[in-house]
């Protein structure tokens, strides 16, 4: 299975489109899978490791992936 | 004894070939109940399972094995990556507890799928504090109650309202406030009109996704309703 890398497609104002298209993006994947979904097993959730340090790391990667966009009053 | 690899909770039998999971292990229906789960055998318990590692190729590899699977039911909910139970018994074990939970999510997916709304922008001022006539009790109570108000709401995704109503079944959110991530909103969208969703996000946004009062959106789909599965959002 290949990596699902962040999509950097440029509109025609030549911004990068992280987010956009069905695919997604790895940020998405992240907060989909490990965030969301049926949870059978609380063990599993620790296992994956402090749910609370992964919580945080990904509201540090989506602000990250926000930063990576050039917002208006910067172009 | 091998582990069972968890994928997703179905209402009725699949209509085509499952394929096999992300470890290449052919997945199957386990049926508990009215419930059908399709779930993989792999290693046994106590062994690690270093594929179940969550990295971009797994997570990747999970989310495409979850899409396939959606196509072959009317209804399914997401299992979060990584579940791995002991065996049959344990899982019509956890099914069990929660049928009922999991009957009403699937009734209310059926036929939908997840688009994902991100906000960005600058965070709008804080709500004001409680009014100091009454009580600490009641200011304390009045503030939580605020805070989870707040925690479940959107604000800044107004200007979208008109546009979306008629495309959503459900809605959930989750605010963020962290950096410049203001909140996401889940929308269940009925399968046909996931194209017309993104039409609004573009039109009311423009070429730059602005909203007015200068917030940014960026919207994501279609995805399995992984937001919809009960206990999704924390």
């Amino acid at each position: 299975m290949s990596v699902v890398p962040p999509r950097k497609e440029e509109n025609e104002e030549g911004r990068l489109d992280l987010f956009e298209g069905g695919e997604g993006s790895l940020l998405d994947l992240v907060d989909h899978l490990l965030n969301q979904g049926v949870v059978l097993t609380g063990d599993v959730v620790i296992g994956l490791a402090n749910i609370d340090l992964i919580y945080l790391r990904l509201s540090v990667l989506l602000c990250a992936a926000d930063r990576i966009l050039p917002g208006r009053e910067e172009a | 004894m091998s582990s069972l690899s968890v994928y997703a909770l179905l209402d009725e039998e699949p209509t085509g070939p499952l394929g096999a999971g992300i470890a290449g292990e052919p997945l199957r229906v386990v049926r508990c109940g009215e419930l059908r789960a399709i779930v993989g055998d792999i290693g046994d318990v106590g062994e690690p399972a270093a594929d179940l590692a969550p990295t971009p190729e797994s997570l990747a590899a999970h989310d495409a094995v979850v899409r396939r699977l959606a196509e072959q039911a009317g209804a399914l909910l997401p299992v979060r990556f990584g579940e791995r139970l002991a065996g049959e018994s344990a899982l019509a074990e956890r099914l069990a507890l929660r049928a009922r939970d999991f009957a009403e999510a699937l009734a209310l997916v059926r036929g939908c799928v997840q688009m994902t709304l991100r906000v960005f922008g600058e965070p709008g001022a804080p709500p004001p504090p409680p009014e100091e006539s009454s009580g600490p009790g009641t200011r304390y109570l009045e503030g939580r109650r605020r805070e989870l108000e707040r925690a479940r709401s959107l604000p800044e995704i107004e200007p979208l309202r008109d546009a979306l109503r008629p495309l959503l079944r459900a809605e959930r959110i989750l605010r963020q406030e962290s950096g410049r991530l203001l909140g996401t909103a889940y929308h269940l969208v009925p399968r046909e009109s996931a194209g017309a969703y993104l039409d609004a996000i573009r039109t009311a946004g423009g070429p730059a996704g602005t909203l007015p009062g200068g917030r940014r959106v960026a919207a994501t789909g279609p995805w399995p309703p992984y937001a919809f599965a009960p206990g999704g959002l924390p």
